[in-house]
């Protein structure tokens, strides 16, 4: 009963078949059922990426500017790179900074709870991407091109890497509403469909609620029980008729084992309700801490790439009342994930679990509107921890305003090499082949940023 | 794909330096090696009718393509496997060419002998065209929304109904390419046919913030360039061109010049609806159209001043307290007190909800949508208008059910009555412009007046109650129109017709009828006198102080009413096409900003984007074919008319029928053996599969174009082939040819999405084969349809269809994978679309008596045999003390539908 899915997706079967298998690729790959194995050590076994969708202003957070002050209301020189939208002077960001931990990475009052874990993160001070526009900018942090036709990242790991419980899907979603460009953001585009992310709004703690289809409305257990085991028995009929082995009819007889197991294990994985009081309570309340809380159940079982989308559409573009809204911003996702990182830690699963923080850009140090900042493509912050990288540490630096990415400049593609070079895929590796060419999530760049490896 | 993105990735660093280097270095070597390096693919050479080769096995084939077959097997000491035995060989058949099994009666009537017959008659059958349609949607990455930008009010079926109807009529596929692309500018062309240009029209588009500078903007117009050549490459060429944006093709004969040259067709064309009627015809529609739009516009415009001016005076009854409560007590889907943001409603534009106060309208509507909408239903709420009654023809409908923007108004929808209705200023309810029947109270609604009206649906019976009265304000039969829509709307009918001037307050839905006592619980709870609430009189002096508006705003209504009635052919449907526009990424005039201003009936060439960069561009290219496919003149086609579609389209089907026609013929053979001739059918060039058996799809090409690229003539020469009819047992082949490259077996092949879940229906008795028509929510219940009839939502694609591998139609799909995984099987086992397909076979076997005879009845229903003993047996075990046990009987049947043998076919 522990035999993995059925798998058509064995990267050596498809580099060699192409787009072009069908039902052979079926037959054929049922013969070699080996777990996926990754092409070097890996440092992390997988991912949770805390998505501020809207895109956050990295001088809030890990990124202090005092030029930002001197120069209030100024358009210094340096602060005319083009944007969206038309913008005017330097906005103050007015959180106190202070350093944190043995590292003294410093960290803005914004962040209280996740300060305390600052020598485990690497803040990412120089990430660049190469659009203002949210549909493009989410289309190439997701999945490493603008243009919605590629696959996202979470389906690459899933394909590159397969899934460590037979039970659960390989990379979940969450996000409590619809982000813009919704599901092409998590797609699997030309690979198989199982990479797929599967898309959970958990606005409902309800597991039921949650997935589809993952409870029978009408049968009890012993029920279900009963008539699986009747459709076992058809299908073992039916596989004993034929008078021999096959691998296909064989292998859905296991999918549906796994289905109904799944009922279960998805069920329980995905209820924060039998978490007990005090963990509920060190994660704090709303739809980010319940995302984080489940992200953790999840990691603890084995799922390979998990999201979090902080929210419904894009909470975090403020292009009116910045500086109002972003303490509310902060308050909700600083406990949260200062408990994720405890959680993890304590129970031994930081160490090869990768954090990735950010949005699909950053703000700028310019004002729109006079109280709002509008999308940034040139530099903005993200961070990392755990997962084999390097702790108590800033990479990279921004300019004077936090407007561009000056020095080690990081750009997505270098992002997206990192990460897969943390779980043991080499980026250049990790290919599928469609129309004669060799497709992957860097596109045709990406170096690894070897300096922020632990 | 392959671009560099300098526009914005302005060399910053050393990192990015580098980075560029050796981009730059790499595609420098793949050029300078390009011209001695690349052979003519095999699939460019010229069609030949090939001689037979030589086999032992004479007595084995039955057509011309089996000679190739066996001898390749024979050349691998290989024997054929037996035929298939008759049953097997006609489920397959059915399968193959309709998608959908034989019935039992269909399976006994079948003689071996009457093969061939069977095939033609199930050529001739309307359903195969939906089978093989399907097939082609593929291809062509259909979908039945466009993006929100494109405001297109065009119907996208169209084009998936003519693709069906293309296949049903066999229309010649060089043809079928010619019309996809150009039937607007062929000569004698049936403009009916300009659906054909969905497969242009539906397109994907990518969003264009014009508020970006025109580099970037060049960009994404470069990208979606990209994306119609890689759909026209790989769908009628079999050539990926994406590739040569950047650079020249690494191993086919296609150049980056060839790349812009053809590019430069795409930069000619503009994404727009047009009719399927002469264009000197549809120049009045447009026209009247135009001046609606105006009107429409204007009246938008004269109700925003009336609803401001008037809601400042107007206060909502005063609801006692506990209201709420009382109406949740009565268990409805939900309620919307509407005095804050509903999840179940959604308001246009010009809907307010007031904090704390109720719903105002003025130029738009709500819309809601439940998840099960049946013909026993019941709506609450408190409204009220401002219009005079007497203002124009129908003074307000509240509340409507029925598909947004369906102007045939299938549905129920309730009206306060103006000019056009009997007796102005009284409730009614009309189901819709086709079937046409109205019921309608006598209580006239004074303007300015709040009213608390419940409507209840059980059946064909309606009813309404106003203001608690315990008599109801109408009642009678008027016969559901609406089909199963999930959707309704507040303030507007569901074609946006008679918009409200006025308030809605607490909207209440139950998924049942009420009996008159809770409709009148809903009134009494409110605390609210019997009869209607007259506001004091400052808020009657609002809506007669907005006479002048209202005035203007009659003239208005009346003059659109009058345009539409007047124009002939007003209401005809739109394609989803393309028309001949040039297309121009400008700096916006002033500052900040792209201006995209396309030059209607122009075209132009494109200058080479060095490198894919549009920012950087080379020579100038003119419109041609590719060099790689001169004409009879030895000289390759120039693109002369217009944006040059038309000539694209000859070229492919004249120049390039050596490449097209393999290209087809080998994507049928797929579709009937489970894998293609060459395993890479989008890709003929160098680098996909080379072919098992070249000779005999060379063969099966020149002879498919010499029978006038008949598809039919096409399914009829591999069906009735000995290499098709075989069986899939053979241990012989399964252990020499694993992958079955020589055809020693058939393969076992999994059913796709559609056939299976329309399988189901069929077993269940419940398939509704209705042919074409407006796309349906596969969630539904309703929804008994064939699922080409599915509505496919490029952003919103439907869980069932997404978790067994139906392609994502964002891009060309050549072929689906068969996936098998434990999310598929929830779906078999909980599932409520099989849930509710078992329930409806156990229904029909209850039907009959004792449970041996039911037993049999499903397997004749799903399989067309009779069951084994050892099946007998395990159902048997199974029914052990619940025989007559209808809970037991649809676990049973839902079990046959789950179980492995329905799903594959062999």
């Amino acid at each position: 009963m522990m035999n993995p899915p059925f798998s058509i997706n064995r990267r050596s079967a498809l580099a060699r078949m192409g787009a072009g298998m069908g039902t052979l690729g079926l037959f054929n790959a049922l013969q070699s059922q080996a777990n996926l194995a990754p092409h070097f050590a890996p440092r992390a076994k997988r991912v949770i990426h805390l998505f501020m969708n809207g895109g956050p202003f990295g001088p809030d957070f890990m990124d202090p500017k005092p030029a930002l002050k001197k120069y209030e209301g100024q358009r210094p020189k340096g602060t005319d790179l083009r944007t969206e939208r038309p913008t005017g002077g330097l906005l103050n960001a007015p959180y106190e900074y202070t350093q944190h931990g043995q590292s003294g990475l410093p960290i803005s009052s914004l962040l209280p709870h996740t300060a305390k874990f600052a020598d485990d993160i690497c803040a990412l001070r120089s990430v660049h991407t190469d659009n203002p526009n949210h549909g493009p900018a989410l289309l190439l942090m997701n999945n490493g091109t603008m243009t919605p036709k590629v696959p996202s990242m979470g389906a690459w790991c899933s394909y590159g890497l397969g899934t460590e419980n037979a039970n659960l899907p390989a990379y979940i979603v969450l996000c409590p509403g619809r982000p813009v460009r919704f599901s092409i953001l998590w797609n699997s585009a030309f690979l198989p469909s199982k990479h797929q992310g599967v898309y959970i709004n958990h606005s409902k703690i309800s597991p039921k609620e949650m997935i589809p289809w993952l409870r029978n409305g009408q049968l009890d257990t012993a029920t279900q029980r009963k008539q699986l085991d009747l459709i076992s028995a058809l299908n073992k009929d039916h596989l004993a008729a034929q008078g021999r082995t096959d691998n296909a009819l064989q292998g859905r007889i296991e999918a549906m084992e796994t289905a109904y197991r799944m009922q279960f294990a998805a069920t329980d994985a995905f209820d924060i309700e039998k978490e007990p009081k005090s963990i509920r309570e060190s994660y704090g309340k709303g739809h980010f801490a319940n995302g984080c809380l489940i992200a953790r159940r999840l990691s603890e079982r084995g799922v390979r790439f998990i999201q979090v989308y902080y929210g419904n559409g894009q909470p975090w573009d403020t292009h009116k009342n910045h500086n109002k809204t972003t303490p509310t911003l902060a308050k909700n996702i600083d406990q949260p994930m200062a408990a994720l990182l405890g959680d993890l830690k304590t129970r031994g699963l930081l160490e090869d679990t990768l954090i990735m923080w950010g949005g699909e850009f950053g703000r700028t140090p310019v004002s729109e509107n006079g109280s709002g900042r509008d999308h940034n493509p040139h530099g903005f912050l993200m961070w990392m921890a755990g997962g084999g990288v390097k702790g108590g540490m800033a990479y990279g630096e921004s300019d004077e305003f936090g407007f561009k990415a000056e020095h080690k400049r990081m750009h997505i593609h270098d992002l997206h090499a990192t990460m897969l070079h943390l779980l043991g895929m080499d980026h250049e590796r990790l290919t599928f082949r469609l129309s004669g060419r060799d497709f992957r999530l860097t596109n045709v760049s990406g170096n690894v940023v070897r300096e922020i490896l632990a | 794909m392959f671009v560099l993105r300098i526009t914005q990735n302005v060399i910053q660093s050393k990192n990015d330096v580098k980075r560029h280097l050796f981009i730059l270095g790499f595609l420098g070597t793949l050029m300078l090696g390009h011209a001695a390096a690349i052979e003519r693919p095999w699939s460019f050479e010229p069609l030949q009718v090939q001689p037979l080769p030589k086999i032992k096995q004479a007595d084995w084939p039955q057509a011309r393509l089996d000679h190739f077959i066996l001898s390749r097997m024979e050349s691998k000491n290989l024997q054929p496997a037996k035929p298939a035995e008759d049953r097997v060989l006609l489920r397959r058949l059915y399968f193959d060419l309709i998608g959908l099994p034989p019935t039992q009666k269909q399976m006994d009537a079948f003689k071996r002998e009457d093969f061939a017959k069977m095939v033609d008659q199930l050529l001739a059958s309307p359903h195969y065209g939906e089978r093989w349609g399907r097939h082609w949607l593929d291809l062509a990455r259909y979908t039945d929304k466009t993006a929100s930008w494109l405001n297109s009010t065009a119907s996208a079926w169209l084009y998936r109904d003519w693709v069906v109807k293309a296949f049903n009529d066999d229309l010649p596929y060089n043809v079928f390419v010619k019309k996809q692309l150009a039937n607007d500018l062929m000569t004698g062309s049936d403009p009916k046919d300009n659906a054909a240009l969905g497969f242009l029209g539906l397109s994907p588009t990518y969003w264009k913030e014009l508020q970006l500078p025109p580099e970037i903007i060049k960009t994404t117009v470069a990208d979606e360039w990209e994306e119609h050549m890689d759909a026209l490459g790989r769908t009628f060429l079999g050539l990926a061109f994406g590739c040569a944006r950047c650079h020249d093709h690494k191993s086919d004969p296609v150049t980056q010049e060839d790349y812009y040259a053809i590019a430069g067709v795409f930069a000619s064309v503009r994404i727009t609806d047009r009719p399927m009627m002469k264009e000197k015809l549809w120049v009045p529609v447009v026209k009247a159209r135009e001046k609606v739009a105006a009107l429409e516009k204007k009246l938008a415009e004269l109700k925003k001043i009336k609803t401001a001016t008037g809601t400042s005076g107007v206060k909502a009854p005063e609801f006692a307290g506990g209201y709420a409560k009382a109406i949740t007590k009565l268990k409805p889907t939900f309620h919307a007190p509407l005095n804050t943001a509903s999840k179940n409603l959604t308001p246009e534009n010009g809907v307010q909800i007031l904090k704390d106060k109720f719903a105002t309208f003025g130029s738009g509507r709500i819309r809601g949508e439940v998840r099960t909408f049946k013909d026993a239903y019941t709506v609450s709420f408190w409204f009220r208008n401002d219009l005079a009654n007497n203002a124009r023809p129908i003074t307000a409908y509240l509340f409507s059910r029925g598909q947004d923007g369906d102007s045939r108004a299938p549905g129920d929808h309730l009206g306060i009555g103006g000019t056009s209705t009997q007796a102005d200023g009284t409730l009614f309810l009309f189901n819709g412009n086709v079937a046409k029947g109205l019921v309608g109270g006598k209580t006239v609604i004074a303007p300015g007046s709040w009213n608390h009206v419940v409507l209840a649906r059980n059946g064909d019976l309606v009813t309404a109650w106003l203001n608690g009265a315990s008599a109801p304000e109408f009642t009678g039969d008027i016969k559901s129109t609406a089909a199963g829509s999930k959707e309704f709307f507040l303030g507007g009918r569901n074609d946006r017709f008679a918009l409200l001037s006025g308030h809605v307050a607490h909207f209440t839905f139950f998924d049942r009828t009420l009996t008159a006592r809770e409709a009148q619980q809903l009134h009494a709870a409110s605390g609210q006198p019997k009869g209607p609430k007259t506001e004091p009189k400052e808020s009657a002096k609002t809506v007669i102080a907005q006479a002048d508006p209202k005035a203007q705003i009659e003239k208005a209504t009346r003059e659109i009413e009058s345009i539409k009635k007047n124009t002939p052919h007003y209401n005809m449907p739109l394609v989803n096409g393309v028309s001949e526009a040039a297309l121009f990424v400008n700096p916006a005039q002033g500052k900040h900003g792209t201006s995209l201003d396309y030059k209607k009936g122009e075209a132009r060439n494109l200058a080479l984007h060095k490198r894919g960069n549009p920012n950087v561009t080379g020579k100038v290219i003119p419109r041609r074919f590719l060099n790689a496919f001169p004409g009879k003149n030895g000289r390759v086609r120039q693109f002369k008319n217009g944006s040059g579609r038309l000539d694209l389209a000859e070229a492919i089907v004249n120049e390039a029928a050596p490449l097209a026609a393999r290209v087809i013929v080998n994507r049928v053979w797929l579709h009937h053996f489970g894998h293609g001739l060459t395993s890479t059918p989008s890709d003929l060039g160098s680098s996909g599969e080379s072919p098992t058996h070249p000779q005999l799809l060379n063969d099966l090409a020149a002879r498919f174009v010499k029978n006038g690229w008949s598809i039919k003539w096409l399914h009829r020469e591999i069906l009735l082939s000995a290499c098709w009819q075989q069986s899939i047992y053979s241990d012989q082949s399964q252990k020499l040819d694993p992958l079955n490259k020589l055809y020693g077996r058939m393969n076992r092949r999994r059913l796709d999405v559609e056939a299976w879940r329309d399988a189901m229906l069929q077993a269940s008795g419940q398939l509704d084969p209705t042919l074409g028509g407006d796309p349906m929510n596969l969630e539904s219940k309703d929804n008994k349809r064939r699922t080409i009839y599915g509505l496919i939502h490029r952003r919103e694609p439907n869980q069932m269809l997404r978790i067994h591998d139906f392609p994502d139609p964002t891009a060309h799909a050549p072929t689906r994978p068969q996936t098998i995984t434990p999310l598929q099987q929830l779906f078999a086992l909980n599932g409520p679309f099989i849930q509710w397909q078992a329930e409806a076979l156990a229904t029909n076997l209850m039907k009959q008596t004792g449970a041996e005879t039911r037993v049999n009845v499903a397997y004749e229903k799903l399989f067309q045999r009779t069951p084994r003993q050892t099946e007998i047996k395990i159902a048997t075990a199974f029914f052990k003390g619940t025989k007559n046990d209808k809970a037991a009987w649809t676990q049973y049947a839902q079990a046959l539908l789950a179980s492995n043998e329905f799903l594959f076919i062999e």
